[in-house]
């Protein structure tokens, strides 16, 4: 029987994304039953990436040196079917604290083929703040537990020791333990699948199709590296200024060469006291996009690719913060890093990038106590506006590209906090200018229903706005705002934990995207 | 009983008579003024066909493409939306993730096209999420708002509150004071469309029945009138989605349930096909069958000679459904669609009518895969596509639109088979519509299938899917509660409510089919998690009960126990007939095809049978094999 591998690719494809829409439907969390802040990944028996889902992007370097992590720590000779593992560790390969990654191996025919993971953001791994970001942290020990590769449980059970070690660490262990078991289950379900396959055409064809899958997508990353002009190409960009912090920049020079992509992050700056460093899987993540667009459908979406990207990173900078970092508002440097090598990418492919999207995403959080002294936590991520296309306007609301996190519903939100959405609008005007418009961000006005409600906000383009492309224009920046019960009003800055009482309102504003082309050149 | 299947598509309505044995089929075009009158007159001409008198029908059961074909065109009405202050720009804001995830230009997921943004209105008045009023509604600007409404001569509206699936009130006193003052308007609110948490899904759902309403509610009232005109005394059923049947009331009332009505009939035809003469096909490779006609196509799927499996969400024609309905994905591709060559070469599609460009149907034509012949204009319309592209003329254009066809298929096929875990090269393609049969064979060979199922009549095959399908009755009650707060006296009176309901629509009563009950509960681990649905025979005396089925259901999915005490959101009963009709194969003279290539009229319609394909007759239609295989 003969395997097609592109078939073949696209099974694994397939599972990977089942795997993620049952993790979706049995998630406990807000952020992730509503906000989709989870991904989905098959690896093979060696721990290389066969297969991911379509998720939010920002975590898509995240899971193959989590994997690789916890293999050179548990090597696969020596793993058994039964066993379970877990890791979250930042400078091991992770993102940030809140995102644990949940892998078990799956065994066919006796033998072992390959291994399910995912990465999910849990609602509280304990530190400084309720929901685990908090703004002031200066060290990672400020962050929350930290779990380095181990051992999480066996036969589809966490064990009793790890149960013990959530419960006294997060401050919600009710939902963090509910999500790792979604993380269980949906791996579970993606181990059947890829049995099946190989039930169908034999473990050992199972193994030897993937790393043809694999051997494929590298020749053809490589071809299509060698089709564009080598560069070099630079990108830079940076987190808005801020007088507490010394100068977050990010500068990439790309080249393309010998089949390769070479990603140096030469110039960043180093890293600072504050929670806005990220960690090897950002830059990854970025660049591992952007090759993703630049491919289009042409490869196979696999770990192939990854053997021809080459990172540069200067070590303790903050595109690549050494510990004891506070790393856990890096989004928005993940988001600054992107739009760097999109900027140097579109030297390179100018027919197909768009002007700069938001490059932002909003993250606010509200923790406390209800009435009855039930604590709450909820995370949201609120998009900004698309950048305007090579031939259409860009979209508005949406999330752009290492972003792709859903919206909060009202309905939903009201129901877990005291806190009520009193709209939830586009920001009318707020697109760059151009031949194709900039897309309108978002505009949110939430109001607390009880007092002492933490909240923390951490956004980006307050002061730095995106550019417009080909003579568009900027979109306007982001913003924030409490409206307190005397009238007054307090601007807030990109990164801000603050308190409200009943009454108070929480205005939340969101960048648009930038403009593509001459204004007086549109229709 | 003498039983009429009429499955209305974009080009022909499809008829299926059925008395004993094997039913009779007729394709009629579909060119009344309105689908009412495409019914009636595909009636009339079954009549002549058939020969039966309107009056002595027992049965007509209705299935159209009519409401998908209106979402892929972008034709409904024009609804003006009430919602929340604050929240008028739900449907844009969608959940704000995108369609593509690797398209550096990011493309939004909503479907917009549902509700101009001048016709939507915020209301003041506000629920909490316990359903408690916060902010009464406005009355007085309420009726000024259904004034304005009415002057604007909306044709339906679409009403869509926070939190009215906890406590209606709100959106009950709008269809109050609007239907007062717009008595000919449809109303559609959202605790009835779809009385289930989250404001951007609800909002899709209920915008959607409304702009469905008006064309669906007059047909279903036009046939009423004019069957009864005609002495028909028996019952009229509708196909909806999940492949079952439902009065003429419930079609009318939900017009959204009826969206995937013909390929959810077609899909169950295909279930029921043999794919040897003798074979019972118990192990049998899946199928996956693509219903390709003048403007869709639809993929569907089977297992072990199951019924097609049901979803309970999907993107049906952009549209986040939030239903039960078949599994099925729905492409924008059928032979009314006119090709267009860009650049380089590569060929789309375009559902807008084009008079200087080639259809797929016309390609075909031209192929010879299709009658009748073209004329000397359309074959031009070739020639000088060819001649723009550089081509070898009209033949060579034509075989590059159907492979470009062909290719868009498979690759839909594909994609939707690997979802679902299925390898196409190990499963069975069953070709239907009036473009499946001439086109499968390329589909197949593109997918590496070797064997591909037609049926007899594959043109028919959503009317004959509505003579297999069942009828189903179904009562429902929002509950919107926490699972451990039910007593038993609350579920034993609610029960003897909703029995009471169900009896009035469809009594157990000597004479008629026998039925079979169930109760569908609509659950979920805590209030804000996604809903789930459960089934059980019976109807649940405790709440102990539900949570014991719950927790089953759960784990048997899912692997894990449910990470919640459970909540109620909606109880519903079930009560589905047994269809007592029995449909026999077909005793087809043997007729040797074997060998035969190119095009053949058989008892399934114009079949292409490409050079490395060979034909066998199984009793329910033929099955194609590839040669290499061939027995």
């Amino acid at each position: 029987m003969t395997v097609d591998p592109r078939v073949f690719q696209m099974r694994l494809d397939g599972l990977a994304q089942a795997m993620q829409e049952t993790l979706f439907r049995t998630a406990v969390s807000p952020v992730v039953r509503e906000g989709a802040d989870a991904s989905c990944g098959l690896f093979s028996e060696r721990g290389e990436l066969l297969a991911l889902s379509d998720a939010i992007p920002l975590l898509l370097g995240a899971l193959p040196g989590v994997v690789q992590a916890i293999l050179d720590e548990f090597p696969p000779e020596d793993i058994r079917p039964e066993q379970i593992f877990c890791m979250n560790d930042p400078f091991l390969g992770g993102t940030h604290l809140p995102d644990i990654t949940v892998m078990i191996p799956v065994f066919a025919q006796s033998r072992l083929v390959g291994f399910a993971a995912s990465i999910l953001h849990h609602q509280d791994v304990g530190g400084l703040r309720a929901g685990s970001v908090p703004p002031d942290a200066v060290t990672i020990f400020q962050e929350g537990l930290r779990l380095p590769p181990m051992i999480l449980g066996q036969n589809g059970v966490m064990d009793r020791q790890m149960v013990r070690l959530i419960e006294s660490n997060s401050r919600a262990p009710e939902i963090v333990l509910g999500d790792l078991m979604a993380q269980i289950a949906s791996a579970g379900a993606a181990a059947k699948g890829m049995m099946a396959m190989c039930s169908e055409i034999g473990a050992e064809r199972f193994i030897g199709t993937a790393a043809t899958c694999l051997d494929q997508s590298e020749n053809t990353i490589a071809a299509l590296f060698d089709s564009l002009p080598p560069g070099p190409f630079v990108g830079h960009d940076g987190l808005d200024p801020n007088a507490d912090l010394p100068p977050c920049e990010v500068t990439v020079t790309i080249t393309l060469r010998d089949g390769h992509l070479t990603a140096d992050f030469t110039g960043s700056s180093p890293q600072v006291q504050a929670p806005v460093n990220c960690v090897r899987s950002g830059p990854l993540s970025a660049v591992l996009y952007a090759v993703l667009c630049l491919a289009g459908k042409s490869a196979l979406r696999n770990g192939g690719l990854l053997r021809r990207i080459r990172l540069v990173l200067p070590l303790a900078s903050v595109v690549n913060a050494a510990a004891p970092a506070a790393v856990n508002a890096r989004m928005n440097m993940v988001r600054c890093i992107t739009s760097s090598v999109l900027q140097a990418i579109a030297q390179a492919a100018p027919d197909v990038m768009p002007a700069a999207n938001s490059g932002m995403s909003y993250v606010v959080a509200f923790s406390g106590t209800h009435a009855d002294g039930r604590p709450f936590v909820t995370t949201e991520v609120i998009a900004g506006g698309a950048g305007g296309g090579p031939d259409r306007d860009g979209a508005s609301a949406i999330s752009t590209d290492v972003g792709n996190a859903m919206n909060m519903p009202g309905e939903a939100l009201e129901e877990i906090a005291p806190v009520r959405l009193l709209s939830s609008a586009l920001r009318r005007g707020s697109g760059g200018a151009g031949k194709y418009r900039g897309g309108d961000g978002i505009i949110r006005l939430y109001e607390a229903l009880a007092d002492q409600i933490s909240v923390s906000v951490r956004g980006e383009r307050f002061i730095r706005v995106p550019l417009g492309l080909k003579g568009g224009g900027s979109p306007k920046p982001s913003a924030a705002m409490i409206l307190r019960t005397d009238g007054s009003r307090i601007h807030l800055t990109a990164r801000s934990a603050i308190t409200l009482n009943r009454g108070d309102r929480l205005q939340i504003e969101s960048c648009g995207g930038a403009g593509y082309g001459i204004a007086e050149d549109a229709d | 009983m003498k039983r009429l299947a009429i499955d209305i598509g974009s080009a022909f309505a499809d008829l299926a008579y059925h008395t004993e044995g094997q039913p009779q089929v007729l394709k009629h075009p579909a060119d009344g003024d309105s689908e009412g009158e495409t019914v009636m007159q595909a009636i009339a001409a079954g009549a002549g066909k058939f020969g039966f008198a309107v009056a002595d029908l027992g049965e007509i059961r209705i299935g159209s493409t009519g409401a998908l074909n209106a979402v892929l065109k972008r034709k409904g009405a024009q609804i003006a939306l009430l919602c929340t202050q604050g929240f008028g720009d739900t449907l844009y804001l969608a959940r704000q993730n995108r369609m593509d995830l690797y398209d550096p230009v990011a493309a939004p997921r909503a479907p917009a096209f549902l509700l101009d943004p001048t016709d939507v209105h915020e209301i003041a008045g506000r629920m909490d999420a316990r359903g408690n009023e916060v902010t009464p509604i406005n009355r007085a600007a309420l009726s000024e708002l259904a004034e304005r409404i009415h002057a604007d001569k909306v044709e339906a509206v679409a009403v869509c509150l926070l939190f009215a699936h906890v406590n209606p009130a709100h959106e009950l006193a709008c269809y109050e004071i609007l239907s007062a003052l717009c008595p000919d308007v449809p109303i559609s609110l959202s605790h009835q469309v779809d009385p289930q948490p989250r404001e951007y899904e609800r909002t899709v759902s209920t915008c959607l029945d409304a702009w469905l309403k008006p064309a669906l509610t007059n047909t279903t009232t036009q046939i009423g009138r004019d069957l009864e005109a005609q002495g028909f005394a028996g019952r009229i059923f509708y196909g909806d989605s999940r492949g079952t049947l439902v009065s003429q009331d419930i079609a009318a009332q939900q017009p959204g349930t009826l969206l995937a009505s013909g390929p959810a009939a077609a899909a169950l035809h295909a279930s029921r096909l043999r794919a040897e003469k003798t074979d019972n096909a118990t192990d049998a490779p899946a199928r996956l069958t693509v219903d390709i006609g003048s403007v869709s196509c639809d993929i569907s799927y089977t297992k072990q000679n199951g019924d097609p499996p049901l979803v309970p969400a999907a993107l049906y024609g952009g549209i986040p459904m939030r239903r039960d309905m078949v599994d099925l994905h729905s492409i924008a591709l059928g032979g009314r669609h006119c090709a267009m060559v860009h650049p380089g070469g590569h060929i789309t599609f375009s559902m807008q009518a084009q008079p200087h460009l080639p259809s797929l149907d016309l390609a075909l034509r031209v192929l010879g895969r299709c009658t009748p012949l073209p004329s000397a204009n359309e074959i031009k319309l070739l020639e000088d596509m060819a001649t723009g592209a550089g081509w070898d003329g009209a033949q060579d254009a034509a075989a590059r639109i159907v492979t470009a066809a062909e290719l868009e298929v498979a690759g839909a096929v594909m994609g939707f088979a690997v979802r679902r875990n299925i390898d196409p090269a190990g499963a069975h393609l069953v070709a239907m519509g009036g473009l499946g049969p001439v086109l499968a064979p390329g589909i197949a060979a593109l997918l590496s299938m070797r064997q591909i199922l037609l049926p007899f009549a594959p043109g028919a095959a959503g009317a004959l899917g509505l003579l297999h399908a069942a009828p189903r009755y179904e009562v429902s009650t929002n509950i919107a509660r926490p699972m451990g707060d039910l007593t038993a006296p609350e579920l034993a009176a609610l029960y003897t409510s909703l029995e009471a309901q169900i009896e009035a629509q469809f009594p157990k009563r000597d004479g008629l089919p026998a039925v079979q009950d169930s109760t569908i509960l609509n659950l979920a681990a805590t209030a804000h998690m996604h809903p789930f649905q459960v089934t059980m025979q019976g109807f649940p005396e405790t709440a102990a009960q539900i949570m014991q089925a719950f927790a089953t259901t759960y784990e048997n999915q899912l692997g894990i126990a449910p990470p919640g005490s459970g909540y109620v959101f909606s109880i519903a009963l079930r009560r589905d007939a047994i269809n007592d009709s029995t449909i026999t194969a077909r005793k087809e003279p043997a007729r040797d095809l074997a060998g035969h290539s190119g095009v053949c009229e058989t008892a399934a319609g114009t079949i292409w049978i490409g050079d490395m394909w060979t034909l066998h007759e199984t009793g329910t239609g033929f099955s194609m094999h590839w040669k290499e295989q061939a027995r």
